[in-house]
């Protein structure tokens, strides 16, 4: 006997998973939100008392920064990895590649343990509490930028390059006119893949900040805990929701102009 | 699938709707005990802890069939917040000193039996062999007329908070007041609690330390007079009393006044600390990172045990000002089996396996009796008499019912360590008060005022000006994005060149 599974089968066992751990607790998160803790009525109040304490505002803005700090150091720092990686005819490249993966496989926290001693070491554990912070994520995210840049590079056409150059484009030329705009799929997923994660690790920002640094993240987590007030933990949440939200947009933004760019600009 | 979605959507919306009114009920045979993670004697070969242990011994003596079904919890907020959403859905809770406060002053918790009481009856172990310190401690805080928290909560685990310090870096003598934290000479090698209550206490005592150094050289004069003979023994203890009660007074003020000097003491102390921290303050201090760390009497007595083995010695101490007192305690919330809740709270309050949970978990039991006085000696290695190079240490306060004859004091040469943490000192108790738990609305305060220490706070301008660049950033993003599209040329048509 076969088994045959129509489609419709086959997305139940995801769309199980999807309402269980992604819908409900949303709506959960959304309900908690838009409650007030007292009185259990609808109310704004959390948010208002988001976005009226300066403190909770400046935390918003330094995670802001540090995601970004930390999204364009790793860009910086993968873009030309994954490009010399993708270029080179070196056999062993799939070694090399897994060299930069490889960290993954190790537990975050022991790693960011091991990095705490080595600061220590250097002597710049206690001096410089934003660097490490930043240097930590950097260190963490770093991999989910490379793989998405290299996968989109590797599987450019390489003709693209010499056409660039029968048309008498230079190197350079070549890169921001043809390489760049063709990995921006790659760059936009690795920075949705790093920036946002970012916003809420606050583990790496206890463990190398040594509680100097406070991010969104941990807020959320200690108005869940310590605070017990899951009614603005959630409103905050929503926040960063919306945050992504916007990000997401600009997302799309920069698809469009691929797919117009593969489209129409090429041919 | 759009049918299905929708459906799966009414039913967790549904669910949502009814989340608040899910109750248990109790049941005749089935004890559910409710403690926190790893705070029970267990054997390490089969895994089975005391609470099986018990379930065995009950339906042994009783020829019952009872079950037990034990689980843990990681913070006092998360069993509450259990308690809360789900009502009746244990029968037995270990919370912290503040939550038991809360939830008697929030009802919710159940009365123990006259039976339980009731320290002449034969199976009454925990009213039997609970030190008389830890009665009268319970015994201050009144509650629903004439009772008090003896009533509804019976204690299992005690200690102290101090500094665990290293003084082969530090002066000993520093670290006799709270102070320490906020020297300069001690820059970038102590570290707070990550955790608003501890911490909050801390700067009170450190804010009020010209109050409570007053109060403390008061009540070292009694104590010289008692020594002298010129009061007599009720008179020095009207006398401590009356010290301990002044500073509960101070070690419990939340007025915004005092917040406000809190909150400035711990901007301060922030910039003069090494940081923050939850549990990785003990091998930092066994790195030599740090020298100075805020600890739990329980923990402290971990820390210099890891750091013994790793030949470094460290030490504890109660600073003068005074400090915090705090326990953990059973209590029974509402709707409970108190029968199987009483029988349990009785079995491990038996002397051997007060004894048991305390090799185990390294805490001090609220238990005393010859038993846990015997095994304190043995394990300490202390004389009961008198020798040279060897202190006294009165511990009578703790152990009031040792049999008749026997003697509370014991000579040790470790004063300060292990031994020090786990089993403090009269005159260290006597300065040590309870933390109250926070009404709502204090509570909301000052967790505004630790969000304050720890996060940043940039000026309002500057907030403004951040969060209008980023707004017009986008805005202006969009605006060109649709301006571009509209200007786009038609499919096939081509824009040849501009302007």
């Amino acid at each position: 006997m076969t088994l045959r599974f129509s489609r419709k089968q086959l997305i139940i066992p995801y769309s199980l998973f999807m309402v269980l751990f992604v819908v409900i607790p949303l709506l959960f998160i959304v309900y908690y939100a838009f409650t007030d803790g007292s009185t259990g009525g609808f109310t704004f109040g959390n948010f208002l008392k988001f976005f009226s304490n300066s403190t909770s505002l400046s935390t918003l803005i330094i995670s802001i920064g540090i995601a970004i700090l930390t999204t364009v150091v790793c860009l910086l720092i993968a873009y030309p990895i994954a490009y010399i990686l993708a270029r080179s005819n070196f056999k062993k490249k799939n070694v090399l590649l897994m060299l930069f993966v490889l960290p993954m496989w190790i537990n975050f926290v022991l790693r960011i343990n091991a990095l705490r001693e080595f600061l220590d070491l250097i002597g710049l554990l206690n001096k410089a509490h934003l660097f490490n912070t930043v240097l930590g994520m950097v260190y963490d995210f770093l991999p989910f930028m490379i793989l998405p840049l290299y996968t989109t590079l590797i599987k450019m056409d390489k003709s693209l390059i010499e056409a660039s150059a029968d048309l008498g484009g230079n190197a350079f030329t070549t890169f921001t006119k043809v390489t760049l705009p063709l990995s921006l799929p790659g760059i936009v997923s690795g920075i949705t893949m790093v920036f946002m994660p970012t916003m809420t690790n606050y583990v790496i920002s206890d463990t190398l900040g040594l509680g100097h640094i406070t991010i969104i993240g941990k807020l959320i987590e200690d108005c869940f805990g310590s605070r017990n007030d899951w009614y603005l933990g959630s409103a905050i949440a929503l926040v960063l929701l919306f945050i992504i939200f916007i990000s997401m947009l600009f997302t799309g933004g920069f698809k469009d102009e691929e797919n117009g760019a593969r489209g129409a600009g090429i041919w | 699938m759009k049918k299905l979605l929708s459906a799966f959507l009414t039913i967790a919306l549904s669910v949502m709707l009814f989340v608040p009114t899910f109750a248990y009920a109790a049941e005749d045979n089935v004890l559910r005990i409710y403690n926190w993670e790893d705070y029970i004697a267990a054997d390490d070969e089969t895994g089975e802890n005391l609470a099986d242990e018990f379930q065995t011994w009950y339906n042994e003596t009783y020829n019952a069939n009872i079950t037990v079904e034990y689980s843990t919890f990681g913070t006092n907020e998360i069993m509450y917040n259990e308690l809360k959403i789900a009502p009746g859905s244990y029968d037995l809770v270990c919370p912290s000193d503040y939550m038991i406060q809360k939830m008697i002053n929030e009802n919710m918790v159940e009365e123990f039996s006259a039976e339980f009481l009731d320290a002449s009856n034969e199976t009454s172990y925990y009213s039997k062999y609970v030190s008389s310190y830890i009665k009268n401690l319970f015994g201050k805080y009144e509650v629903n007329g004439g009772k008090s928290w003896n009533n509804y909560a019976a204690a299992y685990m005690w200690g102290t908070m101090g500094y665990v310090f290293n003084p082969a870096n530090v002066s000993s003598s520093d670290m006799k007041s709270w102070g320490a934290i906020w020297n300069i000479m001690y820059d970038n090698q102590s570290t707070l609690k990550d955790s608003v209550r501890d911490t909050f206490f801390i700067g009170l005592a450190f804010v009020y330390r010209d109050e409570l150094n007053t109060l403390a050289a008061d009540y070292q004069n009694a104590v010289l007079q008692y020594n002298n003979g010129i009061i007599d023994e009720a008179q020095f203890n009207a006398k401590a009393k009356q010290y301990n009660d002044a500073i509960s007074v101070i070690l419990n003020r939340t007025d915004d006044e005092t917040l406000a000097k809190v909150e400035a003491a711990l901007n301060a102390a922030k910039q003069n600390i090494f940081g923050f921290e939850v549990d990785s303050g003990k091998n930092d201090m066994i790195t030599g990172k740090i020298n100075i760390n805020l600890a739990w009497s329980g923990d402290a007595v971990f820390a210099m045990d890891q750091a013994d083995e790793n030949g470094v010695e460290l030490y504890y101490t109660v600073p003068d000002e005074g400090s915090n007192i705090w326990f953990d305690g059973w209590v029974m919330p509402k709707g409970a089996n108190t029968k199987l809740a009483e029988a349990f709270i009785n079995y491990i309050s038996m002397p051997e396996k007060a004894c048991e949970n305390m090799d185990y978990i390294g805490y001090t039991s609220a238990i005393a009796g010859d038993a846990v006085f015997d095994r304190m000696v043995e394990y300490y290695e202390l004389s009961t008499e008198e020798g040279e190079g060897l202190t006294a240490v009165d511990l009578g306060y703790f152990f009031t019912d040792l049999t008749e004859g026997r003697s509370a004091v014991v000579y040790t040469d470790t004063v300060g360590r292990q031994f020090s943490a786990q089993y403090p000192d009269k005159d260290t108790v006597n300065r040590c008060a309870i933390m109250s738990y926070f009404p709502d609305d204090v509570n909301e305060k000052v967790n505004l005022m630790w969000e304050n220490v720890k996060g940043t706070q940039f000026p309002v301008w500057v907030i403004f000006v951040i969060i209008g660049a980023i707004a017009i950033g986008v805005a202006v993003y969009f605006i060109v994005k649709s301006n571009k599209g509209r200007r786009r040329p038609k499919k096939g048509y081509k824009v040849i060149s501009k302007g």
